[in-house]
């Protein structure tokens, strides 16, 4: 074959996506590491980093399977089109945009798309709507008990459907259905900010998912599912101690919030808004998302006298990315690039 | 071989493919395929929950394929097409990994000049590409139509196909190149048709590469992904 000789395959890979041809720097960051590690004599390194389905990677036998492979006429064969991973003998290959799949432990965002029995139906980007059981939530004023069937009937006191709900993934069971819970102060239902979605594959896994925005005053979630949830610091507090009085004091009454604990100024709504389109254009531009790099854009757009809607103009987009790949990489330890692919 | 064809192309020349994926936000993946005046709009939704939970399949995942035509409502022609494409798909892709989930592939066809099918068929492979689903390989498709003077067009337009005396839609698959889907209409000698075989093997052959050529393309952002138009060497 000269598909390994091909001119195509000597090129960078960059952003996919014709309009927007400008290198992800921090995949090139990770690069540099891996180089050092992995520069023996690999055959399937060397230039077809981009597979095609139905591309062979290896002779059976040589790697073990791993996702977006199979094997068929004694060769391993790739079944997406993506990057080749590897980790030792174990191959995979990595679609570039692919729905979210669940692992312990990831904090997601989901909507609760249905109420089954015992549990809610959670819509979080994935194969299958994850579940969230009755038993797998904190009960109001955080009082521990049974759930008996009265507890079941008042289910959408709780979380009805098209509820926004923060949440971690708890078991992945044995038929590939996933549960979630809510069990942990800060989870619960999202109220009162903005939901936006992104290509699950520009999340990256971090110690924390939850990030105060100081120096805007606006709170994000980065879900791992690629659902993004961004509300005001201030009013989300107020609304915080709100519920928590409320649920200590008087928690078998309906929670009803008083108008003033929903308002938010103009000023901040204008920096929610920015958030978004700031997150936006990293997800257009196909780049990572982070809290440094949604600060970035934030930063760029302010200094560039840009409003908040003019952001997500196709000429601003291709203005910051260029210059967000020109920044120097900063050398932080919350931005190790382990998820992401390798690439030249 | 002389140029008889009403557009100025050669028997076995096929029409310039041009492409385009991830041209909508919402589906996971999409893609349009076009040539010269055929174009069609392909989106791929999955694998997600099945919708109807009488149609879930325990073992694998339920494939529904939905094809709008330009123009009018659709009739009983376009549920024919729906299930051809539905077959050809299901056997690239691995449908066993997803059980119990769903993956509809919804095409809208923006004009129609001929090998629509085929045209769609294309499409899907680039929308499903696009949307990272599990294949076997890909799967590239073209159009035939058999002439009353026994000659033998490909990538035939509309008008073509109007007048011809048979048409042949058939589907190739890159990996180990076998025949994944053939529909032939009116009547065609044996002689012709195994004739053609060969001829339709290699115009799915351009077709396929045109593929791999427009995503890697697309993900190394560098040579414009339109082609001349191919001939097909007989």
């Amino acid at each position: 074959m000269n598909e390994t000789n091909n001119p195509i395959s000597e090129i960078n890979i960059e952003i996919f996506s014709p309009q927007k041809r400008l290198k992800l720097r921090h995949i090139e960051k990770k690069n540099e590491n891996e180089m050092e590690v992995d520069t023996d004599q690999d055959e399937i390194y060397k230039s077809r980093r981009l597979m095609i389905p139905g591309q062979s990677i290896a002779k059976e036998g040589e790697y073990l399977k791993g996702h977006g492979t199979f094997h068929f006429d004694g060769n391993l064969i790739a079944s997406v089109c993506g990057n080749i991973e590897r980790v030792n003998k174990l191959v995979s290959v990595r679609a570039f945009k692919s729905r979210y799949n669940g692992e312990i432990g990831d904090i997601i965002v989901g909507r609760i798309t249905e109420i089954q029995g015992k549990r809610w139906k959670v819509d979080v980007n994935a194969r299958q709507d994850y579940f969230l059981m009755l038993s797998a939530i904190n009960l109001p004023g955080g009082i521990q008990r049974r759930r008996t069937s009265s507890d079941e009937l008042q289910m959408r006191n709780l979380f009805v459907e098209n509820d926004l709900v923060y949440a971690e993934v708890q078991q992945i069971m044995g038929d590939g259905s996933v549960a979630i819970h809510t069990r942990n102060l800060k989870y619960g239902k999202l109220q009162n900010g903005c939901f936006l979605k992104v290509p699950s594959n520009l999340m990256k896994r971090s110690k924390m998912h939850f990030h105060s925005l100081d120096e805007c005053g606006v709170d994000v979630i980065l879900g791992l599912n690629g659902y993004i949830w961004i509300a005001d610091t201030e009013q989300q507090r107020k609304q915080q101690a709100f519920i928590q009085k409320h649920e200590r004091e008087n928690f078998d009454q309906p929670l009803v919030l008083p108008e003033d604990h929903k308002e938010i100024t103009k000023e901040s709504r204008e920096r929610i808004a920015r958030i978004k389109n700031s997150i936006s254009l990293l997800a257009e531009g196909f780049m990572v998302i982070h809290p440094k790099s949604i600060m970035q854009v934030y930063k760029q757009s302010i200094k560039m006298a840009l409003s908040a809607k003019d952001l997500l103009h196709p000429e601003y987009i291709r203005q910051i990315t260029t210059y967000l790949s020109t920044l120097p990489l900063e050398n932080d330890s919350n931005l190790d690039m382990h998820e992401y692919p390798e690439e030249q | 071989m002389t140029n008889t064809r009403n557009d100025g192309r050669l028997n076995n020349q096929i029409r310039a493919f041009e492409s385009e994926q991830s041209l909508l936000n919402k589906a996971d993946g999409s893609a349009r395929f076009t040539q010269n005046k055929s174009s069609v709009l392909a989106a791929v939704y999955g694998p997600i929950e099945v919708k109807n939970s009488r149609k879930q399949k325990i073992l694998k995942s339920l494939i529904e394929v939905s094809f709008t035509p330009s123009v009018g409502n659709t009739t009983y022609l376009d549920k024919e097409k729906e299930l051809l494409i539905k077959n050809a798909l299901e056997s690239i892709i691995l449908t066993t990994l997803h059980p119990r989930t769903q993956i509809s592939i919804i095409f809208q066809v923006f004009s129609d000049d001929g090998s629509i099918i085929s045209c769609a068929i294309n499409a899907a492979c680039l929308a499903l590409l696009d949307a990272g689903i599990e294949m076997q390989g890909l799967i590239g498709s073209v159009t035939l139509c058999y002439n009353h003077d026994k000659s033998i067009y490909l990538d035939p337009t509309a008008q073509e196909e109007k007048e011809c005396k048979s048409l042949s839609v058939i589907a190739y698959g890159s990996q180990s190149s076998q025949i994944i889907m053939n529909k032939t209409e009116g009547t065609l000698s044996m002689d012709l048709y195994f004739k053609s075989l060969p001829l339709s093997k290699e115009a799915c052959d351009k077709v396929i590469s045109y593929i791999k050529l427009a995503v890697k393309n697309r993900i190394m952002g560098t040579i414009s992904t339109n082609t001349t138009s191919t001939t097909i060497e007989s």
